[in-house]
């Protein structure tokens, strides 16, 4: 692991004598695998090794009946660690935290009852109230689609979903295979019968999702996209709008991933373009800046925030 | 003194405490939770006999037995700073230790088939810049034997920017977060449009949108605040020399673990009520926990940034019910929309 975070002093030495008297006898594992498995580098798994093989009992004979030899772990005999470490060891706060952001991670690719089980199972193996990673996100895909997701992935069944494509909605049915989350966006691999052929969906633009009774069979050659150099985020998105963002908040949006800067202007004010399916959803991202953001283009865009904005000034004053 | 002397050559002074703390945990796990005194450890453990034997000799049997006494505290405190709990009772000469099977295990740890593949999964699924993946490999050690990774059929992959300067950051942070250490660094202000250095107690780190933040206590601006990592620049710096121990952590933790909302970037002293539909309060109240409530139908929260929560409001198509100050802020906001999007044809 380079520039991660690193476990506690001590706690690669206890994960380790775990590990030593969990091994059967007769066993032996290279150093690099350990190391692997362990996420960290050989020479820390030999270091902390040394450790775990030095422990003595009255008599100065060594407990853990492993040697190292020749880059490899071997374990000999049954030695004094295995009464009490091959027993689960309790967690380190920073492997709670670990573990607990990971499953927040997943969260939205396994099943809730599980994940709720785990999260109460980690912090039970931790012990102590443990400050979690907070992890949250914006663009929370709907409950039902993700459900029936969920349940089409497992039990191998067909889904019917309507997904918004151009202009128009299409119904397509889809053999979903891997959810992945790409700078806080869920995407959906799926094989589509549609399309005949492997695509991405992002999971907030799917606009409905049925459950069919139809099976399919497992894809193992299916390709997936799961890295962030894999998706362009703008592929997804059918219309394209240009906003003028005022001088006042114009250098805020070169961190906003969905926006692409196309010019600079003298006054300090800055053209984007915003990439969008929804008109509703692309209105309400330019509202938001309080009149600070204008829609250039295209003219549809412009009139349905100056609908809105209308309608809500009047319901305001009707009500004063 | 006696010198520890490993199969691969002499240990460091860490490895050697490393296996001092082993030997101790593995004694008492092995005696299955009886106490134990400190002269039964002293004579069963040489790595303890030989702290015990380098200050007799300096200065007879009280100064040793002291010295002993004192490194099984700093050991005993080691040992908890990885999740194993020794129990130490009595004071001075009658001293007594144990660790109970509880205080070594966790007592539930049965994990089914499906949780064992939920974390198989996960391992698989984060990529290998995800800042946590040490430890986490770690915990599944631990917690279910290390795991292979080609077990388990893949189900979910998670992918951020790759950023090797923010995962050096969160590492630098977890640490001073967990040692309680003041940190100094220079940071971008978007809103000033400058670069000024901070000095922050940092209580909790977030992750919202695959964007990494730190919240704490700004010791010159004397408020919580929360800051972008992107926005970092150059190193982390520990601002002062101790091990650890600067500050006190914040009583009430739990508010400041929250990822906090942009309207409450400094102690909210309002609440707003904010008509919405039912499916945009459900998703508020998911994306903000804590920070969002629910009133009848309406949506509760309190706030301090005026300006962010009008803009935040209309991003959801919701309508102010009160104060009147937001209700004119953004009715302003309306206004200034309406004029932008004036009908020029």
């Amino acid at each position: 692991m380079t520039g991660g975070v690193s476990p506690e002093p001590l706690a690669l030495e206890v994960a380790l004598a775990h590990y030593v008297a969990s091994m059967p006898e007769g066993k032996d594992v290279s150093l690099s695998d350990l190391a692997f498995e362990f996420g960290c580098s050989a020479r820390d798994v030999e270091g902390a090794l040394e450790s775990v093989i030095e422990v003595e009992d009255r008599d100065l004979t060594t407990i853990s009946g492993v040697t190292i030899e020749n880059g490899r772990l071997v374990k000999h005999l049954s030695g004094g660690y295995e009464k009490g470490f091959r027993r689960p060891v309790r967690l380190s706060p920073v492997q709670g935290r670990a573990a607990l952001l990971a499953l927040d991670l997943v969260s939205r690719a396994a099943d809730p009852g599980i994940l709720e089980s785990l999260r109460k199972k980690v912090r039970d193996a931790v012990g102590e109230e443990v400050p979690e990673v907070a992890y949250g996100g914006r663009g929370e895909p709907d409950a039902a689609v993700s459900e029936a997701i969920d349940r089409a992935r497992n039990e191998n069944r067909v889904l019917e979903i309507r997904y918004p494509s151009g202009e128009e909605v299409n119904v397509r049915r889809i053999e979903p295979a891997l959810m992945s989350n790409i700078e806080g966006v869920w995407y959906l691999n799926a094989f589509c019968r549609y399309a005949d052929g492997a695509r991405l969906f992002r999971l907030d633009r799917i606009l409905s999702a049925k459950l069919l009774e139809e099976r399919f069979e497992h894809r193992p050659d299916m390709e997936m996209k799961t890295r962030f150099e894999d998706i362009d985020p703008r592929r997804y998105a059918a219309k394209r709008a240009v906003i003028r963002f005022s001088p006042a908040i114009a250098r805020w949006m070169e961190e906003r991933p969905e926006l692409d800067l196309i010019e600079e202007r003298p006054d300090g004010s800055a053209d984007y373009i915003l990439h969008y399916t929804d008109e509703s959803w692309a209105a309400k991202r330019v509202m938001q800046y309080l009149g600070e953001a204008a829609v250039v283009e295209p003219e549809e865009l412009r009139g349905e925030v100056r609908r809105r904005a209308a309608e809500m000034l009047s319901a305001y004053r009707g009500r004063a | 003194m006696h010198n520890a002397y490993g199969r691969g050559g002499i240990l460091n002074r860490n490895q050697t405490a490393a296996a001092r703390q082993l030997s101790l945990a593995a004694y008492l796990l092995y005696d299955g939770g009886n106490f134990r005194d400190e002269a039964s450890i002293r004579r069963n453990l040489p790595l303890y006999g030989s702290v015990y034997e380098a200050s007799l000799e300096k200065g007879g049997g009280e100064l040793a037995s002291d010295a002993l006494r004192k490194q099984l505290a700093r050991d005993v405190d080691a040992l908890a700073g990885v999740g194993i709990r020794v129990v130490a009772e009595g004071a001075s000469e009658g001293r007594r230790y144990s660790l109970p099977a509880e205080g070594f295990s966790p007592a539930e740890v049965e994990l089914s088939v499906e949780e064992r593949s939920v974390f198989a999964g996960a391992l698989r699924a984060l990529r290998r810049d995800f800042p946590y993946a040490g430890p986490l490999r770690l915990a599944i050690a631990n917690m279910i034997g290390a795991v292979s990774t080609e077990a388990d059929e893949a189900f979910a992959a998670i992918a951020t920017r790759h950023d090797e300067n923010v995962a050096r950051r969160v590492a630098v942070l977890e640490r001073a977060i967990s040692r309680r250490k003041r940190v100094r660094f220079d940071y971008f202000s978007i809103s000033r449009d400058e670069t000024s250095t901070r000095e922050v107690e940092p209580h909790s780190l977030s992750l919202v949108d695959g964007v990494w933040y730190v919240s704490g206590w700004d010791t010159n601006r004397e408020a919580v605040r929360q800051f972008r990592m992107s926005r970092v620049r150059g190193l982390i710096k520990n601002a002062t020399r101790k091990e650890r121990g600067d500050f006190e952590p914040p009583e009430d933790s739990s508010r400041h673990s929250e990822p906090r909302a942009p309207w409450q970037l400094e102690e909210p002293e309002k609440t707003a009520h904010i008509k919405v539909s039912e499916e945009t309060l459900d998703a508020a109240m998911h994306a903000y926990p804590g920070v969002v409530e629910k009133d009848g139908d309406d949506l509760v929260t309190g706030y301090s940034g005026e300006r962010q929560l009008a803009g935040w409001t209309l991003s959801l198509g919701g309508e102010v019910v009160s104060p009147d100050s937001l209700k004119g802020r953004v009715i302003e906001g309306l206004e200034k929309i309406a004029e932008a999007h004036r009908d020029t044809v």
